[in-house]
């Protein structure tokens, strides 16, 4: 090895060093093409559905019976996704419609996921009758149809935007507390744990700040997957008339309200429910860039290894060139 | 092999029993009992009928065993709704959809199968991205959605299939491609996975070693013992459908327990409900018992295990 690969060795582990978690975490995400258009799309949908009432707000607001159930069109006066049998704009009407269900979903899995992780972690780390306790209501959950129990808890409660986050909150969390119990329970065997008990840390302080930040990675990616799930029931409940209520709209409202023109106007349906499939695939999509994002020993490898092919083909490019 | 079947029952029997009082407890924790049993517009004198007739003024406890009792004998009272007892109604529905349950679940284990081998011989071939596909899409696509597409498609535009309804194999055609759609993409994947796992075990190199047929090792050796997550997955499928299948009933009129049990919310039909939950618990509780027994054949592991 000569010096000057040497001094490009050295060079490049310094630089390795220094490089922060935000700058791996792009590298990562430019590398994998299909999550970073995954990461545009969703954070357009957010800011969209963020800026609709002052955006597109004003298309749904009043009645246009002169172009009621217009196809799509492109153009100035175009509608894009169409009009409904009011005259609505359909592009509007969803990104409306993307509020409540993106919100939903966002309250829906941060709920679920702190509920799951603070009972996994209890179970997990306590074992015992509490572990039991726990494990048994998971199992019973588990081993009933998830759909049938919200349907019910429905009847009984009502539906509406609350009763829908509450019944998919208590619902939702049974995944969460079963990987999080096992991680604990694998984690509270090792030695770190056992060495931060020996210095006299409690148990508040090693389940705080010793296990917890241990599970996030894999809760972050469990909840990116939630995500699907919860839209994916949400729009479902909605389409049967037992989730959201009019006059609040959701995407699966707006399939069913699309269902009964069916033969003579398809985009009604079908635009909501491509909204659901691309921001579920969206959701999918990224759920393995965050798996490596969010293990720090995972981020630094993986961004090494795309940084060292990006150099190798520049050095054939370079190569080929001269 | 008796006791282990005795044992396992025994178990299973204490899931169905926890999701009754869970109903129970539901429908008595939550407000006024009576109001789920009787019709909206009931009066005031009604309900009070209703509550001395029904016992619903006795102590909580009183209630549940009078509750279990009656459930052991299937008797969840009458459907408000078509005046026959509750019970006769979802065992008259079950059919129906145990029969989209189980085309479902085959249809799905030999698609799945098919190509998840495929892509497990393969690996980064066609079939490979093909897996990677179907288990994004089954997840992801909107099985209503899905289901309205086909019906426009196949029926408004093209009139080859009936929008809804059962009755003729027709009509079970589109219900049954969009069933199918999601459990498979899942399915391709476990199917991927563990058939790679046994590709590269050390048998699998004996057997090409003493001069075996590929196909022979694959279909002999390979497959069967891939089989177990797999299964374990399709009874999951099964179990699923076989309780699930309320959206895609509901868009085709298919006449099952799924419908039943969103006509019974949309008119507030609670026995209905009720006896929904019990079949669906047993019917939850048989399929785990034969999945076990399947696993006991499969592998001669499992039956030594439980014969000890």
């Amino acid at each position: 090895m000569d010096d000057l690969s040497l001094l490009e060795l050295k060079f490049s582990q310094f630089w390795h060093r220094r490089r922060s978690t935000i700058a791996d975490a792009l590298l990562l995400l430019w590398s994998d093409k299909l999550s970073f258009f995954s990461v545009i799309y969703l954070i357009a949908l957010v800011i969209a559905s963020a800026a609709s009432p002052v955006w597109v707000g004003s298309k749904i607001v009043k009645v246009d019976f002169e172009s009621f159930l217009q196809p799509p069109s492109i153009g100035v006066n175009g509608h894009i996704f169409g009009t409904d049998s009011l005259g609505k704009d359909m592009f509007a009407r969803i990104l409306i419609a993307s509020r409540v269900s993106l919100s939903i979903a966002a309250v829906v899995v941060a709920g679920s996921t702190l509920l799951g992780l603070l009972l996994g972690i209890i179970a997990g780390y306590y074992r015992g009758f509490i572990d039991n306790l726990i494990m048994r209501i998971v199992d019973l959950m588990m081993a009933f149809p998830s759909l049938l129990l919200v349907l019910v808890v429905i009847f009984i409660a009502g539906s509406g935007t609350d009763k829908v986050i509450l019944v998919l909150t208590l619902t939702g969390w049974t995944g969460y507390a079963r990987v999080a119990r096992a991680e604990t329970m694998r984690l509270r065997e090792l030695q770190f744990i056992e060495s931060a008990r020996c210095i006299g840390c409690k148990n508040r302080r090693i389940l705080l700040h010793h296990i917890t930040p241990n599970l996030i990675s894999i809760t972050a990616v469990l909840a990116s997957l939630g995500f699907v799930s919860v839209i994916m029931t949400e729009s479902g409940l909605s389409f049967l008339g037992m989730g959201i209520q009019p006059p609040d709209v959701s995407w699966g409202l707006l399939v069913a309200e699309g269902r009964g023109q069916l033969a003579n106007a398809w985009w009604l349906a079908f635009f909501p429910g491509a909204a659901i499939l691309t921001t579920a695939t969206a959701f999918s999509l990224i759920s393995n860039w965050i798996s490596v994002v969010v293990d720090p020993v995972q981020r630094s490898r993986m961004a090494n290894m795309v940084q060292r092919s990006n150099t190798a083909a520049t050095k054939n490019v370079n190569k080929e060139e001269s | 092999m008796t006791t282990y079947i005795f044992r396992r029952l025994f178990y299973s029997i204490f899931v169905v029993i926890a999701v009754t009082i869970l109903v129970f407890l539901l429908s008595r924790l939550t407000g006024d009992a009576a109001l789920l049993y009787l019709p909206e517009t009931a009066s005031n004198e009604m309900i009070e009928r209703y509550r001395e007739i029904h016992g619903l003024n006795d102590p909580i406890l009183i209630q549940l065993g009078r509750f279990l009792s009656n459930a052991i004998r299937l008797d969840f009272g009458k459907s408000m709704w078509q005046k026959v007892p509750a019970s006769d109604l979802v065992l008259q529905r079950l059919p129906l959809t145990l029969e989209l349950a189980f085309g479902t679940t085959f249809l799905s284990l030999f698609i799945a199968t098919i190509i998840g081998v495929l892509a497990a011989l393969h690996p980064l071939g066609i079939f490979d991205s093909l897996t990677t596909g179907i288990s994004l899409f089954g997840v992801t696509v909107p099985s209503f959605w899905l289901a309205l597409i086909l019906i426009y498609l196949f029926s408004v535009r093209l009139g080859w299939l009936p929008t809804s309804g059962s009755g003729t194999w027709k009509h079970a055609i589109l219900p049954m491609i969009v069933l199918v759609w999601g459990p498979t993409g899942y399915l391709v994947r476990v199917v991927r996975t563990s058939v790679l796992e046994q590709l590269s075990a050390a048998y699998l190199i004996t057997g090409r070693a003493k001069g075996l047929s590929e196909i022979y090792l694959l279909f002999r050796h390979a497959l069967p013992n891939a089989a177990f997550p797999i299964i374990t997955v399709a009874s999951s499928t099964f179990i699923g459908i076989a309780n699930g299948a309320v959206i895609v009933e509901t868009v085709f009129g298919w006449p099952g327990i799924g419908k039943l049990t969103i006509d019974a919310i949309s008119n507030r039909d609670f026995p209905v409900l009720q006896a929904t939950v019990f079949v669906v618990g047993i019917v939850v509780v048989l399929t785990n018992l034969v999945l076990d027994l399947l696993y006991a054949a499969i592998d001669p592991r499992v039956r030594l295990e439980t014969n000890a």
